[in-house]
């Protein structure tokens, strides 16, 4: 045994009376301007059990933090309250601080006294809640037990649900670090919807070569296997040892392009680019199959899906001559080379001289002014990426084609990102005609009237030009569709994944904690999370390939230890607490002996405890509580506060 | 309802103007405007920018409010050059009043 | 407002009858350099461009037009064309200010004091001192301008003309800009400012010195970029020439160029930039006939450049 371990132990020997040191921060002012903190020390130093009481300027600082180690270090103290701003901002510090004093780091208090005090009151009455809140942490400090963190063994290895190229990208990044991978995605190829553009904006880039890339660098590495034509069928476990079940199935005859190279297929070409597809990586399964994979974490990478106008928004389905933007994308990459001068562009068989632009199809929607889906839900976000899309095809048009015109009807230009704004720039200087429309006054595409060259018209209520309306004869109208979620209910039901307003899975905290979902181990990646570019889903994949490997790269991964426990002395296995338990599987009951007979009393597996106490409110003999939360600390902090009121 | 016609920016080119495409209606040209009247010369541009020869026509006389004082000119952000566009219109409708008078 | 149509087709036929959109013979018109015996033969000639002898008949015209703006009888100015001796031609000659006439043929006698006393070697010759035809290009009559600008140009080339010294902003742009653009004609064009020098600061001209406000004109200030010359100018005679809201490439419009299709306006805009200038407390220095005589509308004291620089020459 270490000397530290044995200079702890002796500090927690029952009878030993606990030490504690209360440190009181100013925070610059922010809480000494209305907190008499030194009165707050000196009525703290009477309390019985509190050994020392200092104060700082910046209790967080070096200084601060050096003052609390020192006390630590000498044994003067065996268990530190620390009063300052909220413990999200520096808990975390001061339990490290205990960490590199040689101390364990649960023996630690925190009271808040600067957003729950000097920020809402002022004068004598700030300093007696100050007090009060102090004494009450150190009153739950002498009770604390030092607790070890819940060690979990990590599985290294990592599945990766779908190959887009955020998939693909993660895929890489993890194999790059010596991570397993394995990929499971649903379709037969690689490479998601990005596979089937042809351009991307705004660098111009071959969208196949980015896939190719992508690919080739997961594809690549051995420590990558990658299974098509699958799905994750069930998912089991927790961070670091989940298992998931994987089902294989060959595809309906109906899910195949009817271009597949079948003779590539039969042949088992791996690799092969289908255009419009992606990356072939493997042939077909001919029979179902089903296997379970070990892994320590799952990155969901299951991407978006392009909105699908209803049958007949601003004449989608009606009129051959209505299509969308990934449509037009196709168009535009199947057009013939043609010689100058006069390259003429071909849709259906017609020659096309003006085309109009709709952005915002499927986006933005308005309660009140769009209509609802069945289940009442209405795509209230903005896809991100249409503008850019848009503008990157009309500046296509306009370069390949001089001759026909381009209308771009608008709610607003939101080309956010790096070389996206010179795109609107260069439509300008490529005579788009911008029309802006507001959401009430959506364009109306009808058909023209008799005698006009073109088959259609828009008719646009336009703010640009005060709100007249104007109208023109158009061959086309392109649809600026938008992202939705893709179509993973199962997934979302079987992996209880969290979803926010927008249906897209949801992070724990945009800045904190922005590729984590709040199940340890999940992490997300790409356009399943929210609306985003190439570049950016490529990015978020990175980034979660990054976290992945965190938790994975110590062979084990540490779980706060507050999680119930049960007591097996008074536990008499009613049972109840595993009724109120909130996270399956957190909480089973097994058989033991008592007192020489069978019994059954609860267990609880730590990895998959949320510490929520839903358990220790409804057991009758009081056997379960909370690590770092029992019940004689609550009481023992109610006394604290009820004994000052009384001396108050 | 005016009616856009995607050809009239060409036609104007005859005019001496090859900036019309650049405005992005941004308004600054009203606001420096001495003349303060009737969004002049912003409308005025956004019926070239659309084609809407018939309003430029009916409000044909609206052009020559202006002074040709260049503040536009100066000021926009964009370089599409509102004050020539101005002068480049008004010889349009000149060309198209001769050509009414010769009828 | 009047119809433009119908000014412009009144300017344009006068333009095309006497070469200057008043109609008035230029005989008539341009008689100020009689007496000054300016030399006729000489490669730089001074070019007024007859704006400042215009300049009383500009006044007479648009006092007319200001009054029948929004008349009854509005509508019938485009008979004037058949009616020369009311609105155009000789009638307008004789119903113009003796007085204005012998202004205008002052400022230009003091810039050629000016030029003189800067040592410049020039030559006057009224004969090739034409109308620019600048009112046309403003109006959009590109042909008609065109026409005279040809006529003009051919004039000159022929006489083997090669530098002209001009005296107001608008004959300025259309030789030294327009006419180059259009017809690709190579004058070397300045003002007679860009020209003038006087002796470095020493001496008593205490009796000259004191605050002035400079009015720069749309076309030097914004599209000539000259507006420091003047600046330059007035500063070493030992005026102060006190800042103004709105000057240098930032200028405000005096309305002037308005004052045919719609006097009101004008005056709007005219009243406008005179509390600006007026809001510094000094004297106001015009370089331009159209300022002056818009700004004088206003009953500002305004006087020439050519008035302030000549008392130094």
């Amino acid at each position: 045994m270490s000397d530290k371990n044995q200079r702890e132990q002796d500090r927690s020997q029952p009878g030993a009376a606990p030490r504690v040191g209360v440190y009181i921060c100013h925070c610059g002012g922010n809480i000494s301007d209305h907190v008499d903190v030194e009165k707050v020390c000196s009525d703290l130093a009477q309390t019985p059990g509190v050994e020392i009481t200092r104060h700082n300027m910046f209790m967080c600082s070096d200084p601060g933090q050096e003052l609390i180690m020192e006390d630590v270090k000498s044994g003067k103290v065996d268990r530190v309250v620390v009063a300052s701003c909220a413990p999200s901002l520096h808990e975390t510090t001061f339990r490290n601080a205990l960490i590199r004093a040689g101390a364990n780091p649960y023996i630690y208090e925190h009271a808040n006294i600067r957003e729950q005090v000097s920020w809402v009151h002022h004068g004598a009455a700030a300093t007696a809640k100050a007090t009060r809140l102090v004494a009450a942490a150190a009153a739950k400090a002498a009770r604390l037990q030092p607790l070890e963190p819940i060690r979990v063994p990590a599985e290294p290895h990592a599945v990766i649900i779908g190959g887009g190229v955020a998939g693909l990208k993660a895929a890489a990044e993890l194999a790059g670090r010596g991570i397993a991978v394995t990929l499971v995605e649903k379709s037969p190829f690689l490479g998601g919807h990005t596979a089937q553009w042809d351009h991307l904006a705004p660098t111009g880039e071959a969208a196949r070569e980015v896939v190719a890339e992508l690919a080739a660098a997961a594809l690549s590495n051995p420590l990558v296997s990658i299974i098509t034509s699958a799905e994750v069928t069930a998912l089991e476990g927790y961070v670091g040892q989940f298992t998931l079940t994987v089902t294989r199935r060959p595809p309906a005859a109906s899910d195949l392009p009817e271009q597949l190279p079948t003779a590539a297929v039969g042949a088992g070409a791996p690799g092969t680019f289908v255009p419009g597809h992606g990356i072939l990586p493997a042939p077909l399964p001919e029979e179902s199959e089903t296997r379970r994979i070990k892994t320590g974490v799952v990155i969901l990478a299951t991407g978006f899906r392009p909105y699908t106008p209803k049958r007949g928004e601003y004449g989608y389905g009606e009129w051959e001559q209505v299509v969308t933007l990934p449509e037009l994308i196709r168009i535009l990459a199947e057009q013939q080379q043609q010689p100058p001068p006069e390259p003429v562009l071909t849709v259906n068989g017609r020659a096309v001289r003006r085309i109009a632009l709709i952005h915002c199809v499927g986006s933005r929607q308005i309660p009140g002014i769009h209509e609802e889906r069945p289940d009442g839900t209405l795509n209230q976000y903005c896809s991100r990426t249409c503008c850019t899309a848009l503008l990157h095809a009309a500046n296509e048009i306009r370069q390949r084609f001089p001759a026909v015109h381009v209308i771009d009807c608008y709610r607003d230009i939101r080309t956010y990102g790096r070389g996206q704004e010179e795109l609107y720039t260069q439509a300008g200087r490529n005579r788009v005609l911008f029309l802006r429309f507001e959401a009430e006054d959506a364009p109306v595409v009808e058909t023209a009237p008799p005698g006009s060259e073109s088959p259609l018209q828009v008719r646009v209520k336009d703010t640009l030009t005060f709100g007249e309306e104007v109208q023109a004869p158009v061959d086309l109208v392109v649809l600026g569709v938008g992202m939705e979620p893709g179509p993973i209910p199962e997934l979302i039901e079987m992996m209880k994944l969290p979803i926010g307003e927008d249906r897209f899975l949801q992070e724990v905290h945009p800045k904190l904690r922005p590729v984590e979902l709040a199940k340890a181990g999940l992490l997300l990646a790409g356009t399943c999370q929210s609306p985003m570019d190439v570049g950016e889903a490529c990015s978020a994949a990175a980034s979660a390939a990054v976290k992945a490997a965190a938790i994975l790269g110590r062979g084990l991964v540490e779980l706060d230890p507050f999680v119930a426990q049960v007591d097996p002395n008074r536990c008499r296995g009613t049972g109840l607490c595993l009724e109120a338990c909130l996270n399956d599987g957190a909480l089973e009951l097994v058989s033991c002996e008592r007192a020489g007979e069978a019994g059954r009393r609860a267990q609880v597996n730590p990895a998959l405890c949320l510490g929520c106490g839903a358990c220790v409110a409804v057991c009758p003999e009081g056997a379960i509580q909370v690590n770092g939360w029992t019940l004689d600390q609550f009481e023992a902090m109610v006394d604290a506060i009820v004994a000052d009121q009384q001396a108050a | 309802m005016a009616t856009i016609s995607t050809q009239f920016v060409e036609e104007l080119e005859h005019y001496g103007v090859d900036t019309t495409m650049d405005c992005f209606n941004c308004g600054t040209c009203a606001a420096i405007c001495p003349l303060i009247y009737e969004h002049f010369p912003r409308r005025m541009i956004r019926y070239a920018q659309l084609g809407a020869r018939e309003r430029i026509l009916e409000q044909a006389n609206d052009l020559w409010h202006c002074l040709h004082c260049g503040l536009c000119t100066l000021t926009c952000p964009r370089q599409a050059d509102p004050g020539e566009l101005i002068l480049g219109l008004r010889r349009l409708v000149v060309a198209e009043w001769r050509r009414a008078d010769h009828v | 407002m009047y119809s433009p149509k119908d000014i412009i087709d009144l300017l344009a036929a006068n333009v095309r009858r006497t070469r200057n959109p008043f109609g008035v013979p230029k005989r008539l018109m341009n008689r100020w350099w009689k007496g000054l015996e300016l030399p006729a033969r000489a490669d730089t000639l001074l070019y007024t461009g007859l704006m400042y002898q215009a300049a009383p008949y500009i006044e007479q015209t648009t006092s007319m037009l200001e009054r029948f703006e929004d008349s009854k009888w509005a509508p019938y100015i485009g008979y004037a064309r058949w009616m020369p001796n009311y609105l155009a031609g000789l009638g307008l000659y004789l119903m113009a200010d003796g007085k204005e006439k012998t202004r205008a043929a002052g400022t230009l006698k003091n810039i050629v004091r000016i030029l003189q006393s800067s040592g410049i070697r020039f030559g006057y010759r009224p004969e090739l001192d034409f109308y620019s035809g600048i009112l046309l290009y403003d109006l959009g009559d590109l042909d008609g301008f065109l026409e005279h600008a040809r006529f003009v140009a051919d004039r000159l080339q022929q006489a083997g003309v090669r530098r002209l010294i001009t005296v107001d902003p608008h004959t300025t742009y259309a030789l030294k800009v327009l006419y180059h653009k259009y017809l690709g004609t190579r004058l070397e064009v300045k003002t007679y400012f860009e020209l003038a020098q006087f002796p470095p600061a020493g001496g008593d001209r205490s009796d000259t010195t004191g605050p002035v406000v400079v009015h720069d004109p749309c076309f030097y200030g914004r599209y000539l970029e000259l507006s420091e010359v003047p600046n330059r100018l007035l500063t070493g005679l030992g005026y102060h020439c006190v800042p103004v809201r709105n000057s240098g490439p930032f200028t405000s419009c005096c309305g002037g160029p308005a004052e045919s299709i719609s006097p009101k306006q004008s005056r709007e805009i005219m009243q406008r930039r005179v509390e600006e200038l007026q809001a510094t407390g000094a004297p106001i220095v015009a370089m331009c006939p159209i300022c002056m005589g818009n700004l004088r509308k206003s009953g500002a004291q305004v006087e020439d450049l050519s008035t302030f620089l000549a008392r130094a020459a």
